[in-house]
C-alpha cells in the first residue's frame, strides 16, 4: 500500500449502470493508497447510486485507516442531489470539500 | 451458460408490460371510473418509461412519458377517462411496441401524430366535463379530488425503506422524495445506518432509508400514492403527529372554527387552533399505519426461460426417445437380463422425461385469446359495429408452437366473422336482435386434441351466394349435388369470397384458404356450421402437441406407417372373404352404421398381395370416420415428429416422418386428408347407388 496521496479520475456517467464498475475502481484504489482523492466529472448524469457508493467508500476508508476526499467540491447538480436525498450536514460538508471523514 | 442479453430481457418484460397496459385499457373501456384500472395502467406506463430509459430505449421512454403524464392527470382526477382518451393511449401503445422493436425512434411522424391525438383526447375530455354540480359529482364518483381537502393540515412522520432492488427496477428514490415535497413542507433525513462499507456493498442495491416529517393538506392516501409502484415491497411506517387548522381567508377562519368546534369540543374556539394532540375518530385511519410486507414477500418460484431453449430441449428429448426406442428393440431380442432391465428403466425414465417436457411446453390458450380483445376493439371502431367478445375455456392448455401458429388463422377468422357475419347495429335492431353482436371464442380439450370454436350470432352464411360464387368461379359445376358441409367448405377454396365489396378486413378472396392450409399444417381440421339469421360456427380441431405423439405403428406392404393414436377409434379384422365381398363398395358395417374404408395398399401402390387377415383401423376427425385397411398392426409407438422435406410437401397423405427403433423411417399418416378422401369416396359410391 502506498502512503502517498493519490487522485482517482472518476469517469462519467455516475449512474446505476456504472455503479458496479465504479465500486471496483474506487475499492482497488483505496486498497492501494492510504489517501485517495476522487476527481469527479462535471455536469454529468448522476443518480443516488453514486452518492451511496461514495458514502460506502467513506465508511470503508474510516474503518481501514484510509483518507478519502474529493479533489474539488461537487458541482451544483451533484450537491443538489445530495441535498434532495436528505443527507445530513456532515455528509454535505464532505461533498462540499469541507470535511473528509464521516 | 451464457448470460442473457439484458436488452433482450427488457424486450421480453416490455412485451409483458405492454400486454398488461393493453388489457388494462380494454378493461377500462368497460368501466371508465375504475380507479384500480387507472392506477394499474399508470403503473404500467411508468414502469415501462423507467425501464426503457434504464436500458437505453430513450425514444420509448420519451414517448411513454407523454402517455404517463396524460394518465397521471386521469389518476389525479384532473381529467376524466373517456373512450377517446383510452383509445388514444391504446393507439400510442402500439407505437411503444414499435419503439421496443426499433429503439431508434426514426418514425417521429407517427409519434407526433399519436401525441397530437392524445392531446386532443385529453383536451376533449376536459372540454366535455359537465359544469357546476354535475362536474363535482362526476369527479367524486370517478376519483377522489386531488385538490387540498380543506383547511386542516396534518403532520405525518414517515419512516421508510424502499425495496433493495428499487433503483435496479427503475425507481428513482430522490424522485419519490421530491413527490413528497410537492405534498407540502417536508423535513427529510436520510438514514445511512445500513449502508455497508465499500468492500461489502452491492453497488446497484439500495441501503439508504429515510425519515420524513411532512406537513400537508392532503390525505394519507396521497402519501401512499407517492409509493404506488413499490408499496407492496417496501417498508413504510406513517404516523400522524399533529393536525392543525389553518385559516387563509376570513371565510376559512369561520369554516375552520366550525370544523374545530365540531371535531373537538363544543364552545368557543379560536379561529386558528393548533391541535397537536388531536385523536382521529374511529372512522378515520388509525394514527399509526404500518405497511411492512417486504418480509412476507417470497422469492418468485417461476423461472423465465427463452422459448428457443425449450425447443432445443425438446429436440434433445426427441433424440433420446429415438435412441431409447432402438435400445428397447435391441434389448428385446437379447437374452441379457440386466440389459433388458436397464432398457426398461431407461424407457420409463424417457417416458417421464417426455411427459415433463410436454408439460413445460403447454401454455394456457388465454395467451392467444387475450390478443383478440384488442382486435375486437379495433374492429368495432373500424366498422361501427357494436361487438361483445366472449371467451370460454381459457385455461385449456396447448403446445406453445400450436399457439404461435394459430394466431394468424384465428385473427382472420375473427375478422371474417365481424366483417361478413355480424350485422350493423341498426340492422340487428330491425331484426329484433340485441344491438351488440357477439363473437364467442371457446376452447376445450377432447382427447389428444383441442377444439377451438369461433361463433358469431350474425346473419349466417348465405348458401345461395356461396353456390353461385362456386359455380361462377368454376369450383363446382352448375347444379352439382353437394352436401351442406361440402357447400360450406367451398369458402375455404383459394380465391373464394362472397363479399360484395372489398374491405380492409376481409373480402379480398385471400385468407380462408390460407387459414385452412395453416390449420392442416398443424395436423388439424376445420369445420363450419351455419344457420341463416342465427350465425356461424367455425371449429378448429388441433392436436395438443406437435412434437411427440403417441402413434399406432402399422405395416402396409413392406412399409411401416404411424397413425396418430388420438385419431384412432378402434381396430377391426378384415378377412379376405369380407375384403372380396366389399369390392366396389368399400364399406364396413360398424354397429349399424356404414363406415367407408380405404385400402392403403392400393393408395400407396405397394404391389403386394393382401395379408390373409388384414386389419381396419377406424380413425376419425370430429364426426367423420373412415377405416384404413392395413396389413398388420405392430403396436404403439412413441413418435417423434420430423418434418417432411420441402420436396415432399405436395404429398397429401403424410404429415411427417419419424425414425423407428431400428433406424428406419416411418411416415406419419395425415388422418385429416385420409378421412376427407374416404368421405369423398363414400359420396361417390352413394351417388352411384
Amino acid at each position: 500500500m502506498s502512503s502517498a496521496p493519490a487522485d482517482l479520475d472518476i469517469p462519467p456517467p455516475l449512474t446505476i449502470r456504472q455503479a458496479p464498475a465504479l465500486k471496483q475502481m474506487i475499492l482497488e484504489a483505496l486498497q492501494q493508497h492510504a489517501s485517495l482523492s476522487l476527481r469527479l466529472p462535471k455536469a454529468v448524469n448522476v443518480d443516488l447510486s453514486f452518492v451511496q457508493l461514495v458514502e460506502a467508500a467513506r465508511i470503508y476508508a474510516a474503518r481501514n485507516g484510509r483518507t478519502l476526499s474529493l479533489a474539488e467540491p461537487a458541482d451544483d447538480d451533484l450537491l443538489g442531489l445530495v441535498q434532495a436525498a436528505g443527507l445530513g450536514p456532515e455528509a454535505q460538508a464532505f461533498w462540499r470539500c469541507e470535511a473528509t471523514q464521516p | 451458460m451464457s448470460t442473457p442479453d439484458p436488452v433482450q430481457v427488457f424486450r421480453v418484460e416490455a412485451g409483458e408490460l405492454l400486454e398488461q397496459i393493453e388489457n388494462g385499457l380494454l378493461d377500462l373501456l368497460n368501466d371508465l371510473d375504475d380507479k384500480n384500472l387507472i392506477n394499474a395502467v399508470f403503473r404500467g406506463l411508468h414502469t415501462l418509461k423507467g425501464s426503457g430509459a434504464m436500458f437505453g430505449f430513450d425514444a420509448l421512454a420519451a414517448f411513454t412519458h407523454h402517455c404517463e403524464t396524460a394518465f397521471d392527470r386521469v389518476r389525479k382526477g384532473e381529467v376524466p377517462a373517456t373512450n377517446a382518451l383510452v383509445s388514444a393511449v391504446l393507439d400510442a401503445r402500439d407505437h411503444m411496441r414499435a419503439l421496443v422493436d426499433d429503439p431508434s425512434g426514426k418514425d417521429d411522424v407517427t409519434g407526433e401524430r399519436l401525441l397530437a391525438q392524445l392531446n386532443a383526447a385529453v383536451d376533449g375530455a376536459g372540454g366535455n366535463q359537465p359544469d357546476g354540480a354535475a362536474l363535482s359529482l362526476a369527479q367524486s364518483q370517478a376519483t377522489p379530488p386531488a385538490k387540498p381537502r380543506g383547511p386542516v393540515e396534518t403532520t405525518f412522520k414517515l419512516t421508510f425503506r424502499l425495496p433493495a432492488n428499487a433503483m435496479v427496477n427503475g425507481t428513482n428514490p430522490v424522485g419519490l422524495l421530491n413527490e413528497l415535497r410537492e405534498l407540502g413542507p417536508a423535513v427529510i433525513a436520510a438514514d445511512l445506518s445500513l449502508v455497508p462499507p465499500l468492500d461489502q456493498i452491492e453497488a446497484d442495491q439500495l441501503y439508504i432509508g429515510w425519515t420524513v416529517e411532512l406537513t400537508t393538506r392532503q390525505t394519507r392516501q396521497a402519501i401512499d400514492d407517492v409509493f404506488i409502484f413499490v408499496l407492496d415491497e417496501m417498508e413504510l411506517e406513517v404516523t400522524e403527529v399533529a393536525r392543525t387548522v389553518v385559516a387563509e381567508t376570513a371565510a376559512d377562519a369561520v369554516e375552520a372554527a366550525e370544523v374545530v368546534t365540531s371535531a373537538t369540543t363544543a364552545g368557543a374556539a379560536p379561529a386558528v387552533k393548533p391541535n397537536p394532540k388531536h385523536q382521529p375518530d374511529e372512522a378515520e385511519a388509525t394514527p399509526v399505519e404500518k405497511v411492512s410486507r417486504i418480509h412476507d414477500t417470497k422469492p418468485s418460484e417461476n423461472v423465465r426461460v427463452p422459448a428457443e431453449r425449450l425447443d432445443e430441449l425438446m429436440d434433445r428429448v426427441g433424440e433420446l426417445v429415438i435412441a431409447q426406442s432402438r435400445l428397447s428393440q435391441l434389448a428385446s431380442s437379447s437374452a441379457d437380463i440386466p440389459l433388458r432391465s436397464v432398457s426398461e428403466d431407461i424407457e420409463r425414465l424417457s417416458n417421464e422425461l417426455r411427459d415433463t417436457m410436454m408439460m413445460l411446453r403447454m401454455v394456457p390458450i388465454t395467451q392467444l385469446f387475450g390478443r383478440f380483445r384488442r382486435l375486437i376493439h379495433d374492429l368495432s371502431r373500424e366498422t361501427g359495429k357494436v361487438i361483445d367478445l366472449v371467451t370460454e375455456g381459457e385455461t385449456t392448455e396447448v403446445d406453445k408452437t400450436v399457439i404461435e401458429r394459430l394466431a394468424d388463422p384465428l385473427v382472420h377468422l375473427v375478422r371474417n366473422s365481424v366483417d361478413h357475419g355480424l350485422e350493423r347495429p341498426e340492422d340487428r335492431r330491425a331484426l329484433g336482435k340485441p344491438e351488440a353482436g357477439r363473437i364467442t371464442l371457446s376452447a376445450q380439450q377432447a382427447g389428444g386434441e383441442v377444439i377451438i370454436m369461433i361463433r358469431d350470432d350474425g346473419r349466417g352464411i348465405d348458401r345461395q351466394r356461396v353456390r353461385a360464387k362456386g359455380e361462377s368461379s368454376g369450383l363446382i359445376h352448375p347444379g352439382e349435388a353437394l352436401s351442406d358441409q361440402e357447400l360450406l367448405q367451398l369458402i375455404f377454396q383459394p380465391g373464394f369470397s362472397t363479399a360484395a365489396k372489398i374491405t380492409n378486413l376481409s373480402g379480398r378472396g385471400v385468407g380462408m384458404d390460407v387459414v385452412k392450409k395453416s390449420v392442416e399444417a398443424l395436423r388439424g381440421s376445420i369445420d363450419v356450421q351455419s344457420e341463416d339469421g342465427k350465425g356461424s360456427t367455425i371449429a378448429l380441431r388441433i392436436p395438443l402437441t406437435l412434437a411427440i405423439i403417441d402413434g399406432l405403428l402399422v405395416r402396409v406392404g413392406s412399409g411401416r406407417y404411424v397413425i396418430p393414436l388420438s385419431s384412432v377409434e378402434e381396430c377391426l379384422e378384415l378377412s379376405l372373404d369380407e375384403d372380396l365381398r366389399s369390392r366396389g363398395r368399400s364399406f364396413i358395417s360398424l354397429r349399424d352404421s356404414l363406415v367407408p374404408f380405404i385400402r392403403l395398399r392400393e393408395i400407396f401402390d405397394t404391389g403386394t398381395q393382401p395379408e390373409l387377415h388384414q386389419k381396419v383401423v377406424v380413425v376419425s376427425t370430429g364426426a367423420e370416420r373412415v377405416g384404413l385397411v392395413v396389413d398388420q398392426i405392430i403396436g404403439d409407438h412413441q413418435t417423434v415428429i420430423k418434418s417432411m422435406s420441402p420436396l415432399h410437401h405436395d404429398i397429401d397423405s403424410f404429415s411427417g416422418a419419424t425414425i423407428l427403433g431400428d433406424g428406419n423411417l416411418a411416415l406419419i399418416l395425415d388422418v385429416v386428408h385420409l378421412v376427407t378422401l374416404g368421405q369423398q369416396e363414400e359420396a361417390r359410391l352413394r351417388a352411384a347407388v
